[in-house]
Order: structure tokens, then C-alpha cells, then sequence
């Protein structure tokens, strides 16, 4: 299989499915056995950020689509790709749609020119439909909590709303303020680490680390006391989406945390605790955050800000890790391996796996892609 | 003034005229030409009054003055001033009493108007005076009303003001609910505009899709996007197939059960859960439900009126959820009429505590802000006043104890007198004389249980005496009897002599365990009847117990000597005896199994029986 001719090809576009055996294609959705050498094509795909969902247990494909005018969402069944739903739903233009966990029940979410999210059940029934506010901008992200008991909404406000799922409505919501006064609160503030000249020990030859560009410095977390003010981002009020709002959730397997992203303090990670509903942990790095993953077996969460270092953060502290390499290796997104003991670090051109260990070494493996490694 | 002025000025000529010129000189206030008038009169001895006074009559005219003055005083009603006349034309003589009369009267006349002056005067100031007061007050309050009526308008002014800006406000607030109105319809319109221009550049955009599409398959034709490398054909060479084009019905319905299946398994799911957590929350609340009965119902116990009604309330609740809570736990079902007889049980459960403990602060905040004059402030009191109460007694009971061992010590360290020592002494032999007499009435019973051992010992012994010629004379008889027999096999006398020795052998063992029957035997002599132990020990091959004789079991294990040993220790030598229970009689017995285990068992169940009789007959 020429896997580096399809990612050339099809660029961003392709998504394999949970079991890995259909890659179905953006534009008009080509779905491709791996397995058998055939093709099917589905019509009038929704060319929408999040159009595509499949569940966990990777049975059933929800499809957006949009049909004269009208979103409706398309329930396949994987094993054979028969069509099981076809529900139209009832948003101006559906901007995303989101499985639970436990496969009953489907998130759709409408433009962010309007908020309201809707939630459907497996068999396409409208369950209930939530909408916090009208006229200001709405949903920016949504995600399910791994029970299945959450639904965290992030919208253009700040403002991250829970919804339960006995009654679909609001249980809390979470405020993203550019201060925590809090004192409970932990706040680990990444500060640079001055290389540091030993005095009365040259070693020759410099250490390896010191080898490196002077952009590549070390730095720890240092926790800071309360009050404590974050950076801001004022945004741009006459263009169009504005960097404000909650731009990435993301909840720990084991349902305990949830981590977000404020757009308009774009250096902080917040961790909230979902058993006491309320904020645990701020993270805040040295430059924006591009991204952050929760490993898949434990709480343990890595972050990446474009720089050479990838941070680790779990309840028992956090930790700032060097990506050791030739140049600098600029860490634009992770993933981890579904065992939670590595994790792939990519930049533009370069990818880089990290081993986790059970004792405080981390080892890495460069690779590229397109090497038959 | 002037008036008084006017009516004097004729009649005093040059005396008004002076007074005219006096006056008409000085044009002073009313009161100053008073004072300068009362002056001018009343001051005769100056020297203007001396030429004022001469001026009227001088030495020629004294006869016409005289006149003029009779005339005046005359008119005046005075008395004539000439004496009575005696005839018409002679000359009428002066009356010099009735000139000093008058004299007199016109100075009375004078003081009197003089006095009548000067009070007029003093009134006249007086009014002067407050005239010039009430002037002064009139000016001030013209001149308050006056800033009063400016205040007014000032403030009137001010409110005005404010009305129009109040007016000026709403109108504003008016204008702005228009606008957002307005803005609100525009957005709507808009809004509508929007999605219009949205939905026709969709169908266009799905055109030009299409048409996009139309001119990629034909390309696409051409060349497949992935190249499947390594890839494992089918059988007969042919390409796999989809199914999305041919619905099948039993596709289509196995799909749909199985998301049914997935739908209600987690709805099973999540009910179970939804269960278990309201029983878990239905437990709880019913153990708080207890907890606050119990909490409450001791109260009912102290005398307290005020919660009189609440205890009574809580008695009755005790008993109603008493037989809810049975209810409850028999049905646990969660049915309407259920929920809301808990919930209602909890609400006025929490409401009595609530008063309870409000009742409870109150008085805790009374006996701080009260004196002593509480009811509960004098039940503490009773409270504390017991306390010392009882420690005072405690104190006297400690001091009488303490008091007694001293003198308990004294006495006895020392030996005041022999009665009292003898006293002493016997009250602590007592004890000891009472032990004595037990242990006395112990030794007794033994005594009389070894002499009836003693006895019956001896009495097995004369019986194995006897019984042992009986058995040397049988002994005797057999021999002869082999003798006799075994006279032709000399040769076999070896295996007789053998014979005999195991024969004794093993009566030297029967003896021992025939002496040891009897001793074991006589516990039982009241069970059993007189043992009849000779006849047995002829079988003394093996033989089955078939009686259930107790005696008879142990002979026929003891007859097994060689195999059995037979312990018995009995610990009770009476059923009479107080207070032993017939539980420890010990058995230990190494037995053979086999042929023993009948006869062990027919030992056990005796010994059941006999355990069973012991204990029935104390």
C-alpha cells in the first residue's frame, strides 16, 4: 500500500476509520476497503470543519451533508456501508457533529453565528437541543467527556458550559478569567532556566546541550502565588473570527480532568477538576499553545507551543522536556500511541517519537515521513 | 402735647409766650418738650421764673391782678379771694385764708398734675419702646419671608429642571428601545436576505460541483488514486463488490436490531445506574430520617412543656415511621405515594429539629443576656447546687472510710481489750471455721468412699480367691484330663508346659482385669444389678456384646485384654453429690477396629445413656 501517495494527494482530507480498515475521502466521500480492492462514493458531503464522525467502537459513520439548502446528517453502518438514518437536522449550518463515547448519542452543533447544539440520538431522534445566548458569537468546540455523562461546550464567550446527559442541560460553566485570585489554585508559570555557568568547573569538552542555538535554553515550571494575571490577547474587533472564545477542549480518560484553551489568553492551559467542578490547574507557557493531548490510559497531558519542547503535565507536577536533535525542532502537534507509553512529536517536515518510561528517562527516535522505517 | 400746648396758651399770656418762644426755639421730640415744659414749670427758683414771676404783677397793677385772679380762680371753682362783702359798693378786702387756700389747692393741683405728667410720660416712653421692638421685629420677619420666598422659587426652579431632564431621559431611553427595535427588524431582514443569497449560491456551488465532478470521473476514469500493492485476490479473480447499491431487507433489519440492541442496552444501562443511585440516596435519607428521631426522642423524657407538642408530634412519627420504614424496606418500591411519604417524613423531621435547636439558641442566648431569674437559669442552679451536694457527700464518705480503716488498723495493731480481741478474732476465724467445715464434710465423703472401695476390694479379693481355687481345681481337672488322653504322646508334654504358660499368661491378665472389674464396677452397683462376672470369664474367646449392660460391655472388653486397654477414671463417685455435672467421664480407648468397633460403639452409646441418667439424677 503507497500510504505516501494518498497523503500527498489527499492532504488533510483522508480519515481512517476506528478499525482501519476505510479511508473515506472529503469532496465527494470515497470509501476505500483496504481489505477489498473497492470503492464506494457517497454524495454531497458537508465541507464543514468536523463533517465526519465515526463512533468508538467504530460500527457507525455519521456523515453531514447539506441538501437543498438543509443540513442532515447520514448514520452508515460500517461493516457494509448500508445507509441505517438520514434525519435532517434543525441548524442554519452545521458546523460539526460529535459521537459520544458510548455510541447512542450524536452531537451536531450549528454555526458559530448561532449558538445551539443539538443532540440526537442514536436512531435519529432529536433528544434535546441547548442554546446558551443568541446574537454573540457561538459554539467554538465541543467535546464528550469518556463516560459519556459530559458534554463540554466551548463558545466564543469564554465560557465552557457542561452538559449532563440524564437532563441535556447546563449543570456549570466555567469562566476563563485573565486572573486567578484563588489561592487553591496551582499556577505553574514556565520560566527559562539561565544556562548556567559553573563556576570553577569548566568541562571540556561544553556539554551537548549547551551546543545547541541560543534559542534552545531550558526552562522549568515555577509555581507562582496568588493573584496571579495571565497574559491577554486584545482582539481584533473588525475581523472575522476573532481570536477569543474556547478554542480546544479535551477531557482525561479517566473523566477526572478537562483541559482548555482560552483563545484570548492563548499562553495558558486550564485544567479543571470534573469531580469538584471547578479549576484545578493553570498552565502557563512561554508562547501560545498550538495544541495538547491527554495521554489515552492516564491523566497525564502533553503540550506543545511551536517551540522545541514538549511539556508533560500529570497531578503529581509537571515537566518541561527538551526535544534533543540536530537544529531546532519545532514541535507543531503530538499525538499519543494508544498504549500512553510514547508519543509522536511532528513538526513541519520531521517527525519524532518520545518513549515514556517508567523511570524519569524520556528517549526519542527521529524519523521522517516517507522513510520505509 | 400740642394740645396741652394750645389750651394753656391763652390763658398764661407772657408765661405761654415764654413757654411758645421756648418751645418754638427748641423743635425737639414730644418727649423732650415734656421735659423741658415739666423743667420750666417745675422749677419756680430760678432766676427766668423770678422776672417770669414778677412780670405779671408789679406794684401798680396789684389791685387788677388781684382781680384777674379772683376772677380766674373763681371760674376755675375756687373760692373768692375778697372777703364777704358787706355792702355793694365798698371795696372788697382781700382774704388772705382764702388767698393761702387756694395757694395751697393750686399746689396740690400742681403735684397731682405733675405726677399725672410724669406717669404719662413713663408711658409714653414705654410705648416708644415697643413700638421701636415691634418695628425691629416686623423688619426681620419681612426680610425671612422675603429669603423664604426666594428659597421657594429657587427650588421650584430646581425641580423644574429636573422634570425636563427626567422627560428629556425617557425620551432618550424611548429613543434607543426604537432603535435596537429597528436594529432587531434590520438583523431579521438581513438574516432572511442572507440565507436567501445563501441557498441560491449553495445550488450553484452544488451545480458547479457537479459539473466539477463531471469533468473529474471522466479523467479519473483513467487512473485509480491508490495502488493497492500486495494484494490478495479472491478466488475467482474478480474485484469485491460493495452492497451500498442492493438494500437488503435482512441487511437492513439486522442493522436496525442492532442499533436497537446498542440503543436499549444503554438505556438498561443507565437506568441501572439511575437505581442504584436513588436507593443508595433512599438509604440515606432514611437513616437520616433515624438519626433525627432518635436525636429528638429523648427529649420527651425531661419535663419541658414548651416541647411538649414537638415530642408528642415526634412519638407519633416515631411510631408512623416505624411502619413505614417496614413497609419500605419490605416493598422498596419507588412509587409515588412512597417518595412522598419519605420526602414529607424528612421535611418535618428537619422542621421539628430545626425549632428544637432554634429553642436551644434562644435559651443559651437568654441565660447570657439574663440575670437570675430564669426558669432554666434556676434549673441549672438546681443543677449545680446538686453537684455540690453530692460532692460534699462523697467527701464525708471518703473521710468515714478513711476514719475506719484507722481505726480498724488501731485496733487491730493493738490489743485494747480481750473481749473485743476474742470478738475480733472470732469474726475472722468465721470464715476460716466455715472453709474448715466444708473441706471436713469433703474429707467425710471420701473417707466413706475409700472404706466402701476398701470393702468392696476386699471382697474381690475373697472372690478371686475363691474364684482363683475354683479355676486351679478346673486347671487341675483339665490337666488329668489331657494326662489321661495324652498318654500315648509323650513328646507333646513341651507344647502342654507351653500351653500352660500361655494359659497362665493370659489368666495372669484376666485375673488382673477381673480385679480391675470389680473396681470399676461398684461406681454402678445402683444401675446394675450384681455382676455376674464368673460365668462371663468363660467366654473368654470373643463374644458380642449383646446386651447393653454397662458392666457386661466391660468385661467383654476386657475379656480382649491383650488387644483392649480400658481406662475409665471416673471423676464423680455419686449421683448424690451436689453440683458435679456428669460430663467428665473420660474414655481413652486405643481399639482395634474391626471386630472392636461394634463393641466400641455399643461402649458409646452405652455411656450416652448412662451420661443421660446422670444428669437426670442429681
Amino acid at each position: 500500500m503507497n500510504f505516501s501517495e494518498v497523503f500527498k494527494l489527499s492532504s488533510l482530507l483522508c480519515k481512517f476509520s476506528p478499525d482501519g480498515k476505510y479511508l473515506p475521502r472529503q469532496l465527494r466521500i470515497t470509501v476505500w476497503s483496504l481489505c477489498t480492492k473497492s470503492v464506494s462514493y457517497i454524495k454531497y458531503p458537508k465541507a464543514c470543519q468536523q463533517g465526519i464522525a465515526f463512533t468508538r467502537d467504530g460500527r457507525y459513520m455519521a456523515l453531514a451533508e447539506r441538501r437543498d439548502c438543509k443540513d442532515h446528517v447520514s448514520v452508515f453502518v460500517c461493516s457494509d456501508w448500508q445507509l441505517l438514518r438520514h434525519f435532517d437536522t434543525e441548524t442554519q449550518d452545521l458546523a460539526g457533529i460529535e459521537w459520544a463515547p458510548n455510541g447512542c448519542v450524536l452531537a451536531v452543533w450549528d454555526t458559530c453565528l448561532e449558538y445551539k447544539v443539538l443532540l440526537y440520538s442514536l436512531d435519529g431522534r432529536l433528544l434535546s437541543a441547548y442554546c446558551a445566548y443568541e446574537w454573540s458569537l457561538g459554539v467554538k468546540s465541543v467535546a464528550w467527556s469518556p463516560s459519556s455523562q459530559f458534554l463540554a461546550v466551548g463558545s466564543y464567550d469564554g465560557k465552557v458550559r457542561i452538559l449532563n446527559h440524564v437532563t441535556w442541560k447546563m449543570i456549570t460553566e466555567f469562566g476563563h478569567p485573565a486572573t486567578v485570585n484563588n489561592p487553591k489554585i496551582v499556577v505553574y508559570k514556565e520560566a527559562e532556566k539561565n544556562p548556567r555557568l559553573a563556576l570553577g568547573r569548566l568541562a571540556f569538552p561544553p556539554p551537548r546541550a549547551a551546543a545547541g542555538p541560543a534559542s534552545t535554553t531550558e526552562s522549568k515550571y515555577e509555581v507562582a502565588s496568588a493573584p496571579v494575571s495571565l497574559q491577554t490577547l486584545k482582539p481584533v474587533a473588525d475581523r472575522a473570527n476573532p481570536r477569543i472564545g474556547v478554542g480546544a477542549l479535551a477531557f482525561s480518560p479517566d473523566n477526572y480532568f478537562l483541559a482548555t484553551r482560552s483563545d484570548s489568553v492563548p499562553n495558558a492551559v486550564w485544567i479543571w477538576d470534573i469531580q469538584k467542578l471547578r479549576l484545578f490547574v493553570v498552565l502557563e507557557q512561554l508562547s501560545p499553545v498550538r495544541s495538547f493531548q491527554w495521554d489515552p490510559q492516564q491523566p497525564r497531558l502533553a503540550i506543545c507551543t511551536g517551540g522545541s519542547k514538549v511539556y508533560l503535565w500529570s497531578p503529581a507536577g509537571c515537566v518541561s522536556v527538551q526535544v534533543p536533535g540536530e537544529g531546532d525542532f519545532q514541535v507543531l502537534s503530538l499525538c499519543w500511541h494508544f498504549s500512553g507509553d510514547s508519543l509522536a512529536l511532528l513538526s513541519k517536515d520531521h517527525f519524532c517519537l518520545c518513549f515514556l518510561e517508567t523511570g524519569e528517562r524520556v528517549g526519542t527516535a527521529f524519523g521522517r515521513p516517507g522513510d520505509h522505517t | 402735647m400740642g394740645e396741652w400746648m394750645t389750651v394753656t396758651d391763652p390763658d398764661l399770656s407772657s408765661e405761654s409766650k415764654n413757654i411758645c418762644q421756648y418751645t418754638s426755639e427748641t423743635k425737639m421730640s414730644p418727649s423732650s418738650l415734656y421735659s423741658q415744659q415739666v423743667l420750666c414749670s417745675s422749677i419756680p427758683l430760678s432766676k427766668n421764673v423770678h422776672s417770669f414771676f414778677s412780670a405779671f404783677c408789679t406794684e401798680e397793677n396789684i389791685e387788677q391782678s388781684i382781680s384777674y385772679l379772683d376772677q380766674e380762680l373763681t371760674t376755675f371753682g375756687f373760692p373768692s379771694l375778697y372777703e364777704e362783702s358787706k355792702g355793694k359798693d365798698t371795696k372788697r378786702e382781700l382774704n388772705i385764708v382764702a388767698v393761702l387756700n387756694c395757694m395751697n389747692e393750686l399746689l396740690v393741683l400742681q403735684r397731682k398734675n405733675l405726677l399725672a405728667q410724669e406717669n404719662v410720660e413713663t408711658q409714653n416712653l414705654k410705648l416708644g419702646s415697643d413700638m421701636d421692638h415691634l418695628q425691629n421685629c416686623y423688619a426681620k420677619l419681612k426680610e425671612q419671608l422675603e429669603t423664604s420666598r426666594r428659597e421657594m422659587i429657587g427650588l421650584q426652579e430646581r425641580d423644574r429642571q429636573l422634570q425636563c431632564k427626567n422627560r428629556n431621559l425617557h425620551q432618550l431611553l424611548k429613543n434607543e428601545k426604537d432603535e435596537v427595535q429597528k436594529l432587531q427588524n434590520i438583523i431579521a431582514s438581513r438574516a432572511t436576505q442572507y440565507n436567501h443569497d445563501m441557498k441560491r449560491k449553495e445550488r450553484e456551488y452544488n451545480k458547479l460541483k457537479e459539473r466539477l465532478h463531471q469533468l473529474v470521473m471522466n479523467k479519473k476514469d483513467k487512473k485509480i488514486a491508490m495502488e493497492v500493492l500486495n494484494y490478495v485476490g479472491r478466488a475467482d479473480g474478480k474485484r469485491g463488490s460493495w452492497r451500498t447499491g442492493k438494500t437488503e431487507a435482512s441487511f437492513f433489519l439486522r442493522n436496525e436490531d442492532e442499533m436497537y440492541k446498542i440503543l436499549l442496552n444503554d438505556y438498561e444501562y443507565r437506568q441501572k445506574q439511575i437505581l442504584m443511585e436513588n436507593a443508595e440516596l433512599k438509604k440515606v435519607l432514611q437513616q437520616m430520617k433515624k438519626e433525627m428521631i432518635s436525636l429528638l426522642s429523648p427529649q420527651k423524657q425531661k419535663p419541658r412543656e414548651r416541647a411538649d407538642d414537638s415530642t408528642g408530634t415526634v412519638i407519633s412519627d416515631a411510631e408512623e415511621d416505624a411502619g413505614e420504614l417496614s413497609r419500605e424496606s419490605m416493598w422498596d418500591l419507588s412509587c409515588e405515594t412512597v417518595r412522598e411519604q419519605l420526602t414529607n417524613s424528612i421535611r418535618k423531621q428537619w422542621r421539628i429539629l430545626k425549632s428544637h435547636v432554634e429553642k436551644l439558641d434562644n435559651q443559651v442566648s437568654k441565660v447570657h443576656l439574663e440575670g437570675f431569674n430564669d426558669e432554666d437559669v434556676i434549673s441549672r442552679q438546681d443543677h449545680e447546687q446538686e453537684t455540690e451536694k453530692l460532692e460534699l457527700e462523697i467527701q464525708q464518705c471518703k473521710e468515714m472510710i478513711k476514719t475506719q480503716q484507722q481505726l480498724l488498723q488501731q485496733q487491730l495493731a493493738t490489743a485494747c481489750d480481750d473481749d473485743t480481741t476474742s470478738l475480733l478474732r472470732d469474726c475472722y476465724l468465721l470464715e476460716e471455721k466455715e472453709r474448715l467445715k466444708e473441706e471436713w464434710s469433703l474429707f467425710k465423703e471420701q473417707k466413706k468412699n475409700f472404706e466402701k472401695e476398701r470393702r468392696s476390694f476386699t471382697d474381690a479379693a475373697i472372690r478371686l480367691g475363691l474364684e482363683r481355687k475354683a479355676f486351679e481345681e478346673e486347671r487341675a481337672s483339665w490337666l488329668k484330663q489331657q494326662f489321661l488322653n495324652m498318654t500315648t504322646f509323650d513328646h507333646q508334654n513341651s507344647e502342654n508346659m507351653k500351653l500352660f504358660s500361655a494359659f497362665s499368661g493370659s489368666s495372669d491378665r484376666d485375673s488382673l482385669t477381673v480385679h480391675s472389674r470389680p473396681r470399676q464396677k461398684k461406681p454402678h452397683g445402683v444401675s446394675n444389678g450384681s455382676p455376674v462376672c464368673t460365668s462371663k470369664l468363660t467366654k473368654s474367646l470373643p463374644a458380642s456384646p449383646s446386651t447393653s449392660d454397662f458392666c457386661q460391655t466391660r468385661s467383654c472388653a476386657s475379656a480382649h485384654s491383650s488387644i483392649n486397654v480400658l481406662n475409665i477414671t471416673p471423676e464423680e463417685t455419686k449421683p448424690n453429690q451436689v453440683g458435679r455435672e456428669g460430663t467428665n467421664q473420660k474414655w481413652s480407648m486405643a481399639s482395634r477396629p474391626g471386630s472392636q468397633e461394634g463393641c466400641y460403639s455399643g461402649c458409646s452409646s452405652t455411656y450416652t445413656n448412662s451420661h443421660v441418667e446422670k444428669d437426670d439424677l442429681p
